[in-house]
């Protein structure tokens, strides 16, 4: 089992992240994430009004990644609601480097979830929630696996999307 | 007709808790809901609040055949992705069925069947008003997108939200929604799971 450490974001972090969300954007060949600029992270996330919960995952002192830094995997939330149960806590975001999946990345990936599940817990919340695309089959077999259930399977609920120019359009009818 | 949409006050809650019911009831989960007015009023109305809620009201004229003037609300919150920063989600959208139908631009009521948004009026309604104005909101907090999840056999609620420029992500790019409640999320923070 890999000795991670599982600790709050700091501002410092953001850089990381932001290089392992560009990486992931170079890999799947997806322009969105290279555009997304630095400075909003962190804003955003340590600003008057913080936006996101976060919490990385990082190698112990003296061990680092081919890249030469420490941080392996991050995973991001947020409070949400739910009008039937209450509080619930939101995954945007969980990621783990490449080279640190399989029987070892799994206990990263496990170990990221289980910080998520308790401060979920500590705050009153009853449910986590996230989507995953069904063709991802090692994600949607992490989940299953951590205990989750795939309610749109379970229970017919589809995701529905505004785009950006749809969302204006809708805006502007005010 | 008028109809004014307006933040929901704490002292809306009974009254919005009222519809949540109503909502579960018509999505054939009636006993899925666990909180009550009181839990929806601290948890929106605290320092920290975890949800925001805009209501549809009418003048008392107008009033429901039960006798209620709030007819309808939308919830939402904010949520974050690493790749497009601040979102919006539109957690409920629901407005009473003898209040659907109806162009408040023409200030006709109850056209065609009752609770079926026929496709002349689409746009033109509460529902409409109601999710345009959480749309505004979003795109004010610098939002460039809205989520929403939808039963899929409710044809009526799909057609709707397509009509005004919603994609299926869940038809077209195969996203599921996934969730840990209960005993899976305690054992998730103890570690306990299968791997």
């Amino acid at each position: 089992i890999m000795n991670c450490i599982i600790r709050p974001c700091t501002v410092k972090d953001c850089k990381v992240i932001l290089q392992l969300i560009k990486a992931l954007g170079q890999m799947t060949g997806s322009d969105v994430c290279v555009s997304f600029p630095g400075p909003a992270l962190r804003e955003d996330g340590f600003g008057a009004q913080p936006m996101y919960d976060c919490y990385v995952a990082e190698l112990p002192s003296g061990q680092n990644s081919k890249k030469g830094d420490s941080i392996v995997g991050y995973v991001l939330s947020t409070y949400t609601y739910s009008t039937w149960k209450g509080r619930n806590v939101y995954i945007d975001n969980l990621y783990v480097r490449p080279e640190f999946r399989g029987m070892a990345g799994q206990q990263i990936g496990k170990q990221l979830m289980k910080k998520t599940a308790e401060v979920a817990l500590k705050k009153g919340c009853s449910q986590i929630r996230m989507h995953v695309a069904r063709w991802k089959e090692n994600e949607n077999r992490f989940l299953t696996c951590c205990g989750s259930e795939n309610l749109t399977a379970k229970e017919g609920w589809n995701l529905f999307r505004f785009e950006e120019d749809t969302l204006w359009r809708l805006a502007a009818h005010n | 007709m008028e109809c004014v949409v307006r933040p929901c006050r704490a002292e809306d809650c009974v009254e919005v808790m009222r519809m949540i019911r109503e909502l579960a009831e018509f999505e054939k989960l009636p006993d899925q809901v666990q909180i009550n007015d009181q839990v929806l009023r601290e948890d929106g109305f605290a320092n920290d609040p975890f949800y925001r809620c805009l209501v549809a009201e009418v003048p008392p004229e107008y009033r429901s055949r039960d006798g209620h003037t709030i007819v309808g609300y939308g919830l939402y919150f904010f949520t974050y992705s690493t790749w497009k920063g601040r979102n919006i989600y539109m957690e409920d959208l629901y407005i009473m069925p003898e209040f659907r139908g109806i162009d408040l631009e023409e200030n006709r009521m109850n056209l065609g069947s009752p609770g079926i948004c026929t496709p002349n009026y689409a746009g033109k309604g509460i529902g409409k008003k109601l999710m345009s104005k959480i749309a505004e909101i979003g795109v004010e907090n610098r939002c460039i997108e809205m989520k929403f999840v939808v039963l899929d056999w409710n044809q009526a609620a799909i057609d709707f939200y397509q009509s005004q420029g919603a994609v299926d992500l869940t038809a077209a790019e195969g996203w599921h929604f996934f969730h840990f409640k209960g005993d899976a999320l305690v054992r998730l923070a103890q570690g306990q799971t299968g791997l």
